[in-house]
């Protein structure tokens, strides 16, 4: 089983066991009750959706260091390696997004997809909600195939 | 939806409120049935303008939006999924904003020269498309609740409350100025018990058009509108893990899920 699976996994069986106790409290007229599970499952979302999207970011941060030093070393052409110079340089503080830039076309599905969940690893990251409807089991098959489809 | 032809490279627009642009797509439309790879090098330039009390320009900002492709023939009407949003980005500060009386939007299309069967649609997200989504949620959700109402009719030992509202305020709503609003949630009861709950999760969300949670005791699902915007909902109904195996959510489904919960 492979990360994000296991994650899902245990994602779930929280999530159930929250949804079961806020669907009780709805039934029995307890509101605060109910808000307090539904803050919960809110966290956990967040907590979850945190831990795998830094596992893409991991992986993007390795495929875009491998294709610069790639690019810096194999090229000799001066018009084509004065790009990769630069990058080389400035290897460790590259943002997130220009690394995608350089595995994924800008502006396409993939590039698109991660900007969304970039944004929303953002948010959570500076103590935000999310401000999209994020779905986790959607996520789970997103960041798994990102992650393994993503080649240089 | 802005239309450029070989006639019209520039679309200028004036607003009170401070302009938010969101791009959304951009089509290539062309009559001809059979036509070489082409690098399609353009760029869009987005400028914003703040006009004050006398007409003149006080200060302006200036976006470009690369649309570099290469379009085939097999592209036969090329699409660029774009989702670039812009808004005014104030270096100076020099000139405050409630001394704007008006803005400027100027978008204009550079590097491409357009044939006289060609055009280039670009299509926009601007405020009263983000209100009219949000209407159509509100209807498509109550819709939904007297449908299911409808199902429940032959049963009379179940029936369907609408109940507390939740809050909406989502990521396109706060970028455009939109005020938070609320959507029903509502409960299926079985002899005054509540057996399950709508309760509606978010309309902007990665590939569908809007989404409700049914929460139980027993466990939870989930109800995705799979249709288009602004078309007829096509409610599918999922199990919380699984996106991959939905059923369209009809008359039967409702039972047998709320005959399961008991």
């Amino acid at each position: 089983m492979n990360i994000f699976d296991e994650l899902a996994e245990i994602y779930f069986e929280a999530d159930n066991k929250y949804t079961a106790i806020e669907s009780l409290a709805r039934a029995k007229g307890h509101f605060k009750k109910e808000a307090k599970y539904k803050r919960k499952k809110e966290l956990n979302d967040q907590a979850y959706f945190l831990f795998m999207f830094t596992r893409l970011e991991d992986r993007l941060k390795k495929l875009s260091n491998k294709l610069i030093v790639d690019k810096y070393t194999k090229l000799t052409n001066w018009n084509y390696k004065k790009t990769w110079d630069i990058l080389y340089k400035r290897k460790k503080n590259i943002p997130l997004l220009d690394r995608v830039a350089l595995l994924t076309k800008i502006g396409q599905a993939d590039y698109n997809l991660i900007v969304k969940y970039y944004k929303q690893r953002n948010k959570i990251g500076h103590g935000q909600s999310f401000t999209i409807t994020i779905d986790i089991a959607i996520v789970v098959t997103d960041m798994k195939r990102l992650y393994y489809d993503l080649k240089l | 939806m802005i239309k450029f032809d070989h006639n019209k490279l520039k679309k200028t627009t004036t607003s009170v409120d401070k302009p938010v642009l969101h791009i959304n797509k951009i089509i290539l439309i062309t009559t001809d049935k059979e036509w070489a790879s082409r690098l399609f090098g353009a760029s869009l330039s987005v400028k914003f303008a703040c006009i004050d009390k006398n007409k003149k320009e006080t200060k302006t900002s200036l976006d470009h939006l690369s649309l570099g492709t290469l379009i085939t023939p097999y592209h036969k009407q090329p699409v660029l999924e774009l989702n670039q949003q812009f808004s005014f980005v104030d270096k100076f500060n020099f000139t405050k904003d409630d001394e704007c009386t008006q803005w400027k939007t100027t978008i204009e299309l550079n590097n491409l020269s357009l044939e006289k069967n060609e055009s280039l649609e670009v299509s926009i997200i601007d405020s009263s498309h983000i209100q009219k989504r949000i209407k159509d949620w509100k209807k498509r959700v109550a819709d939904l609740y007297k449908e299911t109402k409808k199902w429940l009719g032959d049963v009379p030992q179940y029936n369907i409350k609408i109940g507390q509202p939740t809050p909406m305020y989502e990521e396109l709503m706060q970028s455009f100025n939109i005020q938070p609003t609320e959507t029903d949630t509502a409960d299926i009861f079985k002899e005054n018990k509540i057996l399950i709950s709508f309760k509606p999760k978010g309309l902007w969300m990665i590939g569908a058009n809007g989404r409700i949670d049914i929460i139980s005791q027993a466990g939870n699902y989930i109800l995705v509108d799979i249709a288009e915007q602004f078309q007829e909902p096509q409610w599918h109904i999922y199990t919380a893990t699984d996106r991959r195996t939905g059923k369209p959510f009809t008359k039967k489904e409702l039972l047998n899920l709320i005959s399961s919960f008991q």
